[in-house]
């Protein structure tokens, strides 16, 4: 019984601590952003291509997220994300509609840009394979204050999307949700304060009442009391 | 060199697992301290929706199914309550009481329906706060499994596994079950039919059905081990009477019987069979479940301990034949504690069966079954992929939890068989 608990003791260190440090190690993207609403959808097919500049506000942008409607799943040709800077293609990234399930929110990963700080890019969505049978669907949301050209035609809002950028180094995630952790336990005093006084006071408890500290305190003290004042040479 | 040989002493006779005698105090304090670290950083999204169906008691809502159908379109959250009347009342009252510690921003968190609710900057307050009734009701449990002993090393054993097993501390802190609920009445009651308190006993157990319908699967087996017809009679009517008087306000309620009564446990124990035909279905569940009720009726006469085992091995047997939440493996680790406190050879049957119980519904495609239980710690992390879909990329994940759950229905059917035929208790 004595190793279960000492067992559960270390799965709930595990599970509090180790788990999700080692978990943020994984993740190698982070979003810039939440996705805002999916207000209305737009067309990308043939011709149709739709466009629009989004501004990156971290260096290694890497990914952009989008839902993408595929009605009865009838699309299973190619769809491209091309970025663009200043007119310059700098990346391609290719899906399949044949892997897109209607409504699922996909990602179009290119590259890492490095330097993508503050800069503005362009980036055109198109399913030049597609026609009218089997188009796909990019949703449009009316929170953002830009314009989409969808083909030859500007629509007022924004493509409903989550820009990524990649991690710069393993750590740096878990850095990232340490500190969102910290603040918000900062914004949270009072909870916090007697949270830990809880937790710590526990922790004193049990310190105070194992075999350890019993032991010390009953039998260490006088030996090395006495070893020392043997040590001390009282004038002799 | 007497301070070496005092050093020396202390390692040689100082032990981290060695315990001189039993100290419930410390241990206890251990098991609070394991639980409050779980507590703040474990979101599982339910605590959240049945929280905010709960809030409506103290807006004066009473009938919270017919409440949240009609006003289904303005509300933020769209869920159904899925729970018996109690839940709504306890979890709603318990709101009101809590509220001051709660803060001013908790009605609008509750409200949050979107992604990014896991990350306020209150969320490890809610979540310690709103399971605290869990902790209170998880350390009584503990005390009341005690009970069931008069034996000190059994006391011991079943004081020590329930409080140091992994499953009771994941299903309840980290997946925020509610369940906790029933299963603490249903407990109370076994209690009191252990102590032949027959009245209080079905008491409970009517209140227990008044929070999840399960433990009205538990009145055929019980009935068996209540002597006299008088007193199963007894039983019974005020088991079904506490439970119709709980019930019976909403009853007439469309709402309130399309989402508990014709719902969840309900359908999944009706709805798998085989037709034979003529509009009737062999029902797979209903049939393992009467084979285990006839063969303790038919069996050697019963005494003590064995409603234990047969309460364990109704929850095994139906664990097995339908598709589970894992939320619902709580009801049974009560009885399994019991036994295995009872009789220690059970204890790597208790490990295995439920270890294969999680992994089940780990492979299920939901986001909240891994690393979704850690997104309010950090949103990166729903960036992770579930089980499921690291799954896909090697193997069809159906087939690999239909293997697991036919292992385990393997397994169960084999512990059934072990406790029936009694491997004596």
């Amino acid at each position: 019984m004595r190793y279960l608990i000492l067992l559960i003791t270390i799965l709930v260190v595990v599970a509090v601590f180790i788990i999700p440090f080692a978990s943020s190690l994984l993740i190698r993207y982070i979003p810039e952003n939440s996705q805002p609403s999916l207000d209305q959808t737009v067309k990308v097919y043939g011709k149709q291509t739709v466009s629009q500049s989004i501004k990156v506000g971290h260096n290694g942008f890497s990914q952009i997220g989008l839902s993408i409607k595929n009605p009865n799943l009838a699309n299973k040709k190619d769809i491209t994300l091309t970025v663009t800077e200043n007119g310059t293609v700098i990346h391609h990234a290719t899906l399949n509609g044949a892997h897109i399930p209607d409504g699922k929110f996909m990602k179009f990963t290119f590259d890492p840009i490095f330097g993508s700080n503050n800069k503005t890019f362009q980036i055109t969505i198109a399913a030049h394979d597609a026609n009218i049978n089997d188009t796909l669907e990019i949703f449009v949301t009316k929170e953002i204050e830009s314009e989409v050209l969808v083909g030859d035609d500007k629509i007022p809002g924004s493509l409903s999307l989550v820009s990524y950028y990649k991690s710069p180094t393993f750590l740096y995630p878990f850095s990232q949700i340490i500190h969102n952790v910290l603040v918000r336990f900062g914004l949270d005093l009072p909870f916090t304060v007697s949270y830990l006084v809880v937790v710590l006071g526990c922790l004193l408890y049990l310190v105070l009442q194992s075999s350890a500290a019993s032991f010390l305190k009953d039998k260490c003290k006088p030996i090395l009391f006495k070893s020392i004042l043997g040590r001390i040479n009282f004038g002799k | 060199m007497n301070s070496l040989l005092a050093l020396k002493s202390v390692i040689s006779s100082t032990s981290l697992t060695r315990m001189n005698h039993f100290n419930y105090k410390k241990l206890v304090v251990l098991a609070v301290l394991l639980r409050l670290l779980m507590m703040p950083f474990y979101f599982h999204p339910d605590i959240k929706t049945y929280h905010f169906q709960s809030s409506f008691l103290k807006k004066g809502v009473f009938n919270i199914y017919s409440y949240l159908v009609d006003n289904k379109q303005k509300l933020p959250l769209k869920e159904e309550f899925v729970y018996f009347p109690l839940t709504y009342f306890s979890l709603g009252s318990y709101q009101i009481v809590a509220s001051p510690l709660l803060g001013s921003n908790f009605t609008h968190w509750l409200s949050d329906a979107s992604a990014s609710n896991s990350q306020s900057p209150n969320i490890f307050r809610y979540l310690l706060i709103l399971k605290l009734p869990y902790l209170i009701l998880d350390l009584y449990i503990a005390y009341l499994l005690m009970k069931f002993f008069s034996n000190e090393d059994q006391k011991k054993r079943a004081f020590i596994l329930w409080l140091f097993n992994p499953f009771s501390i994941v299903l309840i802190y980290a997946f925020s079950n509610v369940d906790i609920f029933p299963v603490t009445l249903g407990v109370v009651s076994l209690l009191f039919l252990k102590q032949k308190r027959l009245v209080l006993s079905a008491l409970l157990l009517g209140l227990a059905a008044g929070f999840k319908a399960y433990p009205l699967l538990f009145l055929p087996f019980i009935l068996l081990f209540v002597e006299k017809a008088k007193g199963k009679l007894l039983y019974t009517l005020v088991c079904l009477g506490t439970f119709v008087v709980i019930i019976a306000p909403f009853i007439s309620v469309a709402a309130f019987r399309g989402s508990t009564l014709i719902s969840g446990l309900t359908t999944r124990i009706v709805y798998p069979g085989l037709s034979i035909g003529y509009g009737e279905t062999l029902m797979f569940s209903v049939i393992v479940l009467a084979v285990l009720f006839f063969s303790i009726v038919f069996g050697k006469q019963n005494k003590g301990y064995e409603i234990i085992t047969s309460l364990l091995c109704l929850l095994l047997i139906l664990f097995s034949s339908i598709h589970f939440h894992i939320q619902w493996l709580l009801w049974a680790l009560p009885f399994w504690v019991l036994a295995v406190a009872l009789n220690n050879k059970f204890f790597w049957s208790f490990i295995i069966v439920n270890s294969l119980s999680f992994l089940v519904p780990f492979l299920y495609d939901d986001k909240s079954m891994s690393f979704g239980l850690i997104s309010g710690i950090s949103s990166l992390y729903n960036l992770l992929p579930i089980p499921f879909a690291i799954a896909q990329k090697i193997y069809d994940p159906f087939i690999t939890q239909s293997t697991l759950h036919s292992v385990l229905v393997g397994l169960s059917l084999v512990v059934v068989w072990q406790m029936l035929n009694k491997e004596k208790i």
